[in-house]
């Protein structure tokens, strides 16, 4: 059987679907865009290094890179920041008063329990050295990687379900089907695993790339595709 | 946490992603050859290309606050061999002048009307502002705006001090300074067309300022002053030409109080003189019309006074781009709103 037997309204359903899928898959691809870069609009595809600085880099550091770069008075203060870190985060010394200073004047008019800026978020405040040292971990911490995983490995792997299993009954080559099968749901397994692990691998990041431009492609090929065999007349 | 992406998502190997910064706004001077008048309808100013900056942002909440949290400001700028022109209109759905007014009460006394908010700020017997930073040397201006300069405190503890205001305007380095244009419309605007000159530096001593890093320029004349007799229960003046201002007094029309007022009646709470020397070196034409305030504002493109370098923008090299930032006050004493970031300023 192929999906080209349906009836009429069951390949509007299935079309109006795959439209979903489509805008979806931009969308995320023009959020993370955004987020990494810290711009307010456009499509700002990702690159090598900002995706580096998510995952290897101390959540503080990361975000003056990304979404948080327009509140850094200068360039050089994310370095002083990050060296403070990477010297071991102490309560004292001149690494600890300059990346202090930093933090206080540029991220904890927001960063405040009391603020009450329209831009504030007092859920994350910097206004104790305890609460900037929950942000300083390296990469992913266990219970953001587990966050992560688990919303994203459910929600990816139901919709994908829904688009494969589509695919499966195009009426395609064997061979073509198996590829972008594999290819979808390989590159989503991979991508998500080197989030976590190129904390430790830090050559992993390019496997996220790889991995996550691979997934995003696969989408939009398999959805693309479907649509076009969907309404074609049945041979 | 803010919700990540569905994944990691990246459909092409181009990549783009550059940081480099640019201003979030511009605005094009356009050259004329002769001067402008400060009327708002100067046929002049079709010659200007304007520019929209959404006011969206505000740095508090005060209680009981009526005003806007968000407007919409629309600028022009003109210049000639001398001055620069520069045409503000914002949205503002209320005319508010009634700054903190004496009002006689039934039992026959006054009562300078009042109604502050948990930081001991006025938002209701106020006056609407509206204020321009520019950058004259302060690190980070170009990229953040008027949010170099703010310091919002936390837990009443402000750069260490114990401190009542919700937040400073002061530079992060000695010898940093900001030329702050601040139209007052009781104080200079609609009493005297003037604006407040003042700028920002790094102070943070309330011994040194009392508005710790805000002061005004240099003056020679003018200003305002509380509109109260020596043991503070009423007015000292009033105005002979009271029909004409109502919410104001001109130090050229007071004379003594003389009580002859019935219940409810209002006294102007503040003497205004125009002010002269560094501080009065912006000329203002303001009207508020349907929910719009449309200002025009004049200064030299450059200025003279001794310490027109730290205190004043200036525009001597008109190649060069300017950096700047504009909020608006809605009856607010420091409530405002502001946009993030900087408008660049080009000559053409
Ligand atoms: C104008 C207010 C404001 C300022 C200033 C600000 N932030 Fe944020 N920040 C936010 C808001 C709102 C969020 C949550 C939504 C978002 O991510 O945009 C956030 C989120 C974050 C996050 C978590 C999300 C992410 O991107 O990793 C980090 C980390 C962060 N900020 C760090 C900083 C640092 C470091 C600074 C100073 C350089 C700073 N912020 C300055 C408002 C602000």
């Amino acid at each position: 059987m192929s999906i080209q037997q349906l009836n009429t309204q069951a390949k509007t359903a299935i079309s109006l679907f795959l439209l979903f899928v489509l805008t979806a898959t931009v969308s995320s691809v023009i959020l993370l865009g955004l987020e990494l870069s810290g711009k307010k609009d456009g499509l700002n595809i990702p690159t090598i290094t900002q995706i580096q600085n998510k995952y290897t880099m101390p959540a503080i550091v990361s975000a003056m890179k990304g979404s948080m770069y327009k509140e850094v008075t200068d360039d050089a203060d994310i370095d002083t920041v990050h060296n403070w870190i990477k010297e071991g985060s102490k309560k004292e010394g001149k690494l600890y008063d300059d990346a202090w200073k930093i933090i206080q004047t540029d991220c904890a008019n927001c960063h405040s329990k009391s603020s009450k800026m329209s831009k504030a978020i007092p859920s994350m405040p910097f206004d104790t050295y305890e609460q900037v040292m929950t942000h300083t971990e390296a990469g992913y911490s266990w219970s953001k990687m587990s966050k992560q995983a688990h919303i994203h490995m459910f929600g990816i792997s139901t919709f994908l379900l829904l688009v494969t299993l589509l695919f499966a009954y195009t009426t395609y080559k064997d061979s073509i089907k198996n590829a972008l099968i594999l290819a979808s749901f390989g590159g989503a397994f991979l991508d998500i695993f080197s989030w976590w692990f190129s904390k430790f691998v830090p050559s992993l990041v390019y496997l996220i790339f790889v991995m996550g431009g691979l997934m995003v492609s696969s989408i939009l090929l398999m959805s693309v595709l479907i649509l076009a065999n969907i309404w074609k007349k049945e041979a | 946490m803010k919700k990540m992406t569905l994944s990691l998502l990246v459909a092409s190997t181009v990549l783009l992603g550059t940081s480099a910064f640019a201003a979030d706004w511009k605005l094009e001077s356009t050259k004329v050859s002769t001067p402008v008048s400060m009327d708002a309808s100067d046929g002049a100013w079709a010659k200007a290309k304007e520019v929209v900056v959404p006011l969206n942002e505000t740095p508090y909440k005060p209680d009981g606050y009526k005003g806007i949290t968000k407007s919409t400001a629309v600028l022009k700028s003109l210049y000639d061999d001398k001055n620069i022109y520069i045409k503000v209109q914002y949205d503002d759905p209320t005319l508010s002048t009634n700054r903190e007014p004496w009002m006689k009460q039934a039992d026959g006394s006054w009562k300078k009307m009042k109604n502050v908010d948990q930081t001991n700020h006025e938002n209701t017997y106020y006056e609407d502002k509206m204020a321009f930073f520019w950058n004259i040397n302060t690190k980070g201006f170009e990229k953040k705006g008027c949010a170099i300069a703010c310091h919002m405190a936390k837990d009443g503890m402000n750069n260490g001090i114990s401190d009542t205001s919700p937040g400073r305007k002061y530079t992060n380095n000695a010898g940093e300074t900001i030329d702050m244009w601040h139209w007052k419309s009781v104080r200079t605007g609609l009493s005297t067309d003037m604006t407040d000159d003042q700028f920002v530096n790094n102070n943070t001593d309330p011994k040194v300022g009392k508005d710790w890093g805000r002061s005004g320029d240099e003056k020679l004349g003018g200003g305002d002053k509380a509109n109260m007799n020596a043991d503070k229960t009423a007015p000292e003046f009033m105005s002979k030409n009271a029909d004409k201002t109502k919410t104001w007094i001109l130090e050229e029309d007071k004379v003594p109080f003389v009580d002859t007022f019935k219940a409810g009646d209002m006294i102007p709470g503040i003497v205004v003189g125009k002010l002269s020397g560094s501080r009065g070196d912006i000329a203002t034409q303001a009207a508020w019309k349907d929910g719009k305030w449309t200002l025009i504002f004049k200064r030299a493109l450059v200025t003279t006074h001794p310490k027109s370098a730290e205190q004043d923008v200036q525009f001597s090299d008109l190649k060069k781009p300017y950096f700047f930032g504009i909020s608006a006050f809605d009856n607010s004493a420091i409530n405002h709103v502001f946009h993030e970031g900087s408008i660049e300023l080009t000559f053409k």
